[in-house]
């Protein structure tokens, strides 16, 4: 079984946030718990459950992830874009107008 | 352009109290997320991958310098400083929280803006010729047409849940800039042999995953059965659409598995009951929409005769800019200024809040307080004084958005891709980026020649892949990004879907292809007059695809 | 969704009793005030006398086609139409087509996924009660008492139209009195 990690979307901002391990939700990526279990993924799916009957988050989902260099990483190029930002520069950011 | 009266402001005060109670409730937890999904999405709201997104209605392209002003204003105060026009001409901002958007739906309206019906289920803004009122080729206004769509289709309370999307564009000119061909219904405003005002109405057009032209449903609809045939067509379709399978739900699916010679029955036997009720249209109506819509008074202003030929001999960069950027108005001295959010490298169709606040200016100073959004997502001034030309060009200039490339191929149509969309398979913005760059001589541009391309980030199509003259479809295989390549698409008059090329093209392979593409069109083509599409017409595929791919098939 | 086993039926009045019982065929109806679905209550309509009929009311799902039943519109009581779930519009055109080309004048119901976010665009189409399980639409449903919306772009049942130089302008009743 690939490692996983719990992902959901915020309800109040739509900000993604990743189950970590102090048992809460984090906007860092880095912060994630890791799942290495099948039974693991039952906990994941309970405290899913109850985060979305707490109205504090929504669209939760499990997302592949491995280690590089010690680092973790999504294995889908979507779940990376959400873990660090679009991969471009907005027109914004870019100019100095 | 059309004015709130008391009425309007209250339902749109309204709306946002209703809207309000709801977000309230969801975050009270008196509403589950499904409950609530399909409100929020009629009030605009999208759940993205990094934030909620809001699109706010920009009613057939068109907005006052006060309205530009307050979504400078949203941006900077509740987003991250530049906001998105959309192939629909409406404005998405990206990062908005759920929190907020009962309080920027209020700022929204006290400019009469709002984000009704911009997603979900439901009849959505009405589109239409982002040079109304103004282009030399123009018969008949639309927009008193998409006006009295757009009233007639809020909270229709019959029409709210239909079985999927329901798209409107109108057209009221020679050439049709709004593609009404790949909309649900698309009207032709045009005249009988008496005279008399009307509508060829097509309908089942539509991209995504089945692309189709739509189909010539009746040749003349007179004006005054504008609401009665409509609602003849949509109550069909919400009775007999499909429901059951999302990507088959579109009214072009009835037609195709239902023909479209038996729906036009059931169209006409619906319409034949409507047609003597409450929606006909009493020409005072007609007249009393008509009557926000007149063109402004424009004065003469033939001063430049004297001073626009030297002006740009002495300026190159405003000469190419007033060549590309500048189309016929029907006054002899004004021009239709179309102001490129393609900048090389740029986002396609993104602004900052400082230069929303500085076109607002412009339009404000220099085209009756007028301005659109057009199809390709671009702003356009419609009444400009070719005198005031180089005065525009040089605040443009500015503020970074004096790109000559109106039509070229830097003139880039595309979604905001994988970068930001949940729906996304790949990335759109920066294949959009580096063909801009690969791109940017001007000199080059212009040897290319008018060109359309389209870039979507997924099978839904939000960035008119299908009918580019070169359109890109971002997919995902094996979790890489992969590229697939149409060609002969367009939108507008002699509307047609691209054929594929043939396999896809990685990331780093898609520009060299889209470069080839270019390379076996200027080296097959009859004149530097004979643009792409003419010349992929005339030619065919073939040569293009011998050029892309060796012997077995593979990307050369 | 929050179910309720205990489903009420409300009107503009408000909260009402229900006559009438769900069956599923003739034999069912007897004495009583059923709802019989169309295809049963077609097979019916001959076999029924006529003061059985005053009290024999018509189930039509999403979708499923009324036009048998309009030449028989003045003996039916009641038609309910379904809803199977909130978002399955279907029952919204066969209302208007009911009450406002028809203009069926017994009691136009809304059943199945009926919850307070569309109660004013099932009034607005015709229907005069709705039969409510979700127990939060209830509670609100208690409360209702004028729409919020100053009025409406589209002609509607119950609704008038003002006069102004838009298109169209309609109100409730109630507020047109000025």
């Amino acid at each position: 079984m690939s490692l996983k990690i719990l992902t959901a979307s915020r309800l109040t901002d739509g900000h993604p946030v990743w189950y970590c391990t102090d048992g809460g939700w984090s906007k860092e990526f880095s912060n994630a718990a890791v799942a290495d279990t099948s039974l693991a993924c039952l906990l994941f799916e309970r405290v899913a459950k109850q985060a979305i009957e707490k109205n504090e988050i929504v669209d939760a989902t499990l997302v592949d992830v491995e280690t590089r260099d010690g680092r973790l990483v999504a294995l889908r190029l979507r779940e990376r874009i959400r873990a660090n930002g679009p991969t471009i520069t907005s027109y914004a950011q870019n100019q100095s107008i | 352009m059309y004015r709130y009266d008391e009425f309007d402001k209250a339902f749109v005060a309204a709306r946002v109290a209703e809207f309000s109670d709801q977000v309230t409730r969801r975050l009270a937890g008196e509403m589950t997320e499904e409950e609530f999904m399909p409100l929020r999405l009629r009030n605009g709201v999208y759940l993205q991958l990094h934030a909620y997104m809001l699109r706010v209605a920009i009613p057939y392209g068109t907005l006052s310098s006060r309205q530009l002003r307050k979504l400078a204003h949203i941006a900077r105060r509740y987003d991250r400083g530049y906001g998105h026009f959309t192939t629909r001409q409406n404005i998405q901002f990206n990062w908005p929280r759920l929190v907020d958007i009962p309080e920027i739906l209020e700022e929204l309206s006290e400019v009469e803006m709002h984000a009704i019906q911009t997603s979900g289920n439901c009849i959505r803004n009405v589109t239409s010729d982002h040079f109304a009122g103004a282009a030399a080729d123009e018969f008949a206004d639309p927009r008193p047409y998409a006006e009295i769509l757009r009233q007639w289709s809020s909270l229709h309370p019959e029409f709210s849940y239909l079985p999927r999307k329901f798209k409107i564009a109108v057209v009221g000119a020679r050439i049709d800039r709004a593609a009404i061909q790949v909309h649900d219904i698309g009207l032709w405003l045009k005249r009988d042999s008496s005279g008399k005002l009307g509508f060829a109405f097509y309908v089942g057009g539509g991209q995504g995953r089945t692309p189709m032209v739509a189909r010539l449903l009746r040749d003349f609809v007179p004006e005054e059965d504008l609401l009665s045939y409509t609602t003849a067509i949509i109550r069909i379709y919400n009775l007999y659409g499909r429901r059951d399978n999302k990507y088959k739900a579109r009214i072009k699916i009835l037609i195709h598995e239902t023909g479209l010679e038996k729906l036009r029955e059931e169209i006409e036997a619906e319409f034949a009951i409507l047609k003597t009720g409450e929606l006909k249209l009493p020409q005072a109506d007609i007249d009393a929409i008509n009557a926000y819509f007149h063109t402004p008074d424009l004065a003469d202003r033939p001063e430049w005769h004297h001073n626009l030929d030297w002006l740009r001999s002495d300026d190159p960069a405003f000469d190419r800019w007033v060549n590309r950027n500048v189309a016929s108005h029907r006054h002899p001295d004004y021009g239709i200024v179309t102001i490129s959010l393609k900048p090389t490298g740029g986002v396609p169709g993104d602004a900052t809040s400082v230069q929303m606040d500085v076109v607002a200016d412009l339009a404000e100073r220099y085209s009756k307080d007028e301005l659109r959004v057009s199809y390709h997502q671009n702003l356009v001034l419609p009444h400009v004084a070719l005198g005031d030309l180089k005065v525009i060009y040089d605040t443009l200039l500015a503020t970074g958005l004096a790109s000559a490339n109106i039509g070229l191929i830097s003139d880039i149509i595309a979604c905001p891709g994988l970068d930001y969309c949940t729906l996304a398979n790949a990335r759109s913005i920066s294949v959009a980026q580096q063909i801009s760059a690969r791109f940017s001589s001007h000199d080059r541009q212009m040897q290319v020649g008018e060109i359309q391309l389209n870039i979507s980030g997924c099978i839904n199509a939000c960035g008119h892949h299908h009918v580019g003259h070169i359109g890109i479809l971002g997919v995902e295989k094996k979790g890489s990004e992969l590229y697939q390549l149409t060609l002969g698409g367009n939108a507008g008059n002699n509307c047609a879907i691209g054929e594929i090329t043939g396999r896809g093209f990685s990331s780093d392979e898609i520009v060299d292809a889209v470069e080839t593409v270019i390379n076996t069109y200027l080296s097959v083509r009859e004149s530097n007059k004979e643009s792409f599409i003419s010349t992929y017409r005339r030619v065919g595929m073939a040569l293009f695809r011998q050029a892309l791919y060796d012997v077995t098939g593979r990307a050369v | 969704m929050q179910l309720n086993g205990d489903s009420k039926l409300w009107g503009p009045g408000g909260f009402c009793e229900d006559e009438y019982v769900w069956a599923d065929c003739l034999e069912d109806v007897g004495n009583r005030c059923v709802i019989l679905p169309l295809s049963v209550w077609l097979q019916a309509v001959d076999k029924l006398d006529k003061e059985t009929l005053g009290k024999t009311g018509v189930f039509a799902a999403a979708g499923e086609d009324v036009r048998p039943l309009l030449r028989f519109l003045a003996v039916i009581p009641v038609i309910a139409l379904d809803f199977p779930v909130f978002s399955d519009g279907r029952s919204y055109s066969t209302a208007v087509q009911l009450k406002q080309i028809h203009h069926y004048l017994g009691e136009l119901r809304a059943v199945g996924d009926v919850l307070i976010d569309q109660v004013s665009n099932m009034l607005r189409c015709g229907f005069d009660t709705l039969e409510v399980r979700h127990s939060l639409t209830q509670t609100r449903l208690a409360k209702y008492s004028r729409e919020i919306f100053p009025g409406f772009y589209q002609p509607g049942a119950s609704l008038i139209r003002a006069r102004s130089h838009r298109i169209w302008y309609s109100v409730s009743a109630r507020q047109s009195c000025s």
